[in-house]
């Protein structure tokens, strides 16, 4: 079980998350939806120990959150400069016994061997993911896992977080898309103003998209017919 | 002017961000203005000094990486590039006007003009790739990865001329002082936090770690060359010590400096002018322990900074 209590964050003196409560249960797929500005990321960046919440506290296994417990694909991906695919993948520690490596790079056809520079934007993403799988960690975050991602990629994402589940982790996943969150989730936590508004559970994945965005359609439409 | 007035705003924010350090930076700008100035009152000294400004301005020009946003997005393009190479070369091309031999001035200017119309880069992906360097050197010093891939055509000549000239007083020790300002000079970019986070290591652990592992990198290099000057000179023993003691602190500083301001992805560009200036100080002896005292300083706050992330 991971507990959020009475989480603040603040950035600046701006707060960012307001006064979350949530229990999440472990094993199981959790996707996050919010509008731009939410608070996704921020929650993303508590959750692995990036920000410090300014008030309130995250439990795990009866015991406050460690980043050595999170595996976290951002959803911008930075590299060191002038090292290859597989220079930056042997930086990381393989505790995970099952990675392999040859097989993986050869599934998301990466030339591990090339300039991380000379990479297309989704084959740093799937190089960032490679380096997360292989290490052993209880909870994954993905951060817009399916950005920038093409069709074959995007399939091999859902089938990896699909397998992640099996082996019993604690999964994360953000996305604008909600159609890529609903075949893969089990929970879709709403996200609004700093604070998680409401939970939906499988059988009520068709109603997000009007409570996300049914008052924001009504506005964008009355402004963009008297704009245009 | 546009992209002149941007310029500034950028110089303002560094040289502020630079602290005391601004204070050093414009006395070491004074000195070579002073330098370049009496320079210029031989015809033949100022001839060689506005070639080398020119090599110089060509060098960035190929190098800068916004020449196609400007082209693209500037009105005028090479108008404003042409100013700002102007501004930035002209503390060192002013003087000559007040010389019997002016006219190098407008010669100079004609050349920076003509830079200004060459639209070739040199991008950073040409950089050799030494795609078997990996094998010598282990992924976890990926900083040397990096930088030896940058670097290699300065660093080769540089140790083969140290290798070279290692039984002469002070030569090989002016290359391999070259060697670790360059070594230095890679610890200005930040690794990803996931990549900091990977050795599982507290911010104590992690520091010394991170110390180790490169000073034994440096030191199978040093050593031999050292070894070999100290048999041929053999008053030198003390020295050559010294100078090894010196070049590890160099080393350490370049590490601690780079902890103490680390941000995730960052690139730190007001390390690179703390960095050089330190350097510095291995050529003047009564500042030769500055490199080892700021560590001590910035040992503790790379671990104060470093808590935040590990």
């Amino acid at each position: 079980m991971i507990q959020i209590v009475d989480l603040i964050v603040k950035i600046k003196g701006a707060v960012i998350l307001n006064n979350i409560q949530a229990t999440f249960e472990e094993s199981l797929v959790h996707g996050i939806v919010g509008l731009n500005g939410a608070g996704k990321t921020t929650f993303f960046n508590t959750l692995s120990c990036v920000l410090k919440p300014s008030f309130g506290r995250i439990i795990f296994k009866d015991r406050p959150i460690s980043f050595k417990d999170i595996g976290y694909l951002e959803s911008s991906n930075f590299f060191y400069s002038n090292i290859t695919g597989r220079e930056y993948i042997n930086i990381f520690e393989q505790t995970n016994p099952d990675f392999n490596i040859l097989a993986l790079s050869q599934l998301t056809n990466l030339p591990l061997d090339n300039l991380i520079e000379t990479y297309s934007s989704g084959m740093k993403k799937k190089l960032a993911m490679l380096a997360i799988l292989k290490q052993n960690k209880p909870i994954f975050l993905f951060d817009e896992p399916f950005n920038s991602l093409d069709i074959e990629s995007s399939k091999i994402l859902e089938l990896v977080i699909a397998n992640l589940k099996d082996k019993q982790k604690t999964l994360f996943i953000s996305s604008h898309i909600i159609e890529t969150l609903v075949p893969i989730c089990d929970y879709i936590h709403l996200i609004e103003k700093g604070t998680i508004k409401k939970t939906f559970c499988k059988n009520e994945f068709n109603s997000i998209e009007d409570e996300l965005l049914g008052h924001f359609k009504q506005s964008a439409r009355s402004i963009i017919n008297e704009s245009i | 002017m546009k992209l002149l007035c941007l310029r500034f705003k950028q110089c303002r924010r560094a040289l502020n961000d630079l602290g005391v350090y601004s204070l050093v930076l414009g006395f070491l700008a004074l000195l070579l203005i002073t330098i370049s100035s009496s320079l210029h009152q031989k015809s033949s000294t100022s001839f060689y000094q506005l070639i080398v400004l020119s090599v110089l301005c060509l060098i960035v020009h190929f190098y800068r990486s916004d020449k196609k946003f400007i082209y693209l997005h500037i009105k005028n393009p090479y108008l404003e590039i042409y100013l700002e190479y102007l501004v930035l070369f002209l503390p060192f091309s002013f003087s000559v006007l007040f010389t019997a031999h002016g006219y190098y001035f407008f010669i100079f200017q004609l050349l920076i003009v003509v830079i200004s119309f060459i639209t070739v880069s040199i991008s950073k992906v040409n950089y050799f790739r030494l795609k078997s360097i990996s094998r010598i050197i282990n992924s976890s010093r990926f900083e040397y990865l990096s930088g030896i891939r940058q670097s290699f055509f300065f660093l080769i000549p540089l140790y083969s001329l140290a290798v070279t000239f290692s039984w002469f007083y002070v030569v090989p020790h002016v290359f391999l002082w070259l060697i670790t300002v360059t070594f230095a000079s890679f610890y200005n970019e930040c690794e990803p936090l996931n990549v900091l986070r990977s050795n599982n290591k507290s911010p104590r652990q992690f520091l010394w770690h991170k110390i180790a592992l490169h000073a034994k990198l440096l030191l199978p290099l040093y050593i031999p060359i050292l070894i070999i000057n100290t048999w041929f000179n053999r008053d030198f023993w003390f020295i050559n010590i010294l100078f090894l003691l010196l070049q590890l602190s160099l080393l350490i500083f370049a590490i601690t400096l780079k902890y103490r301001s680390y941000q995730p992805n960052e690139k730190l560009y007001r390390n690179k002018i703390i960095l050089s200036i330190v350097s510095l100080s291995a050529i003047l002896p009564y500042l030769l322990p500055v490199p080892l005292l700021m560590s001590l300083v910035y040992f503790k706050t790379a671990l104060k900074n470093l808590n935040h992330f590990l």
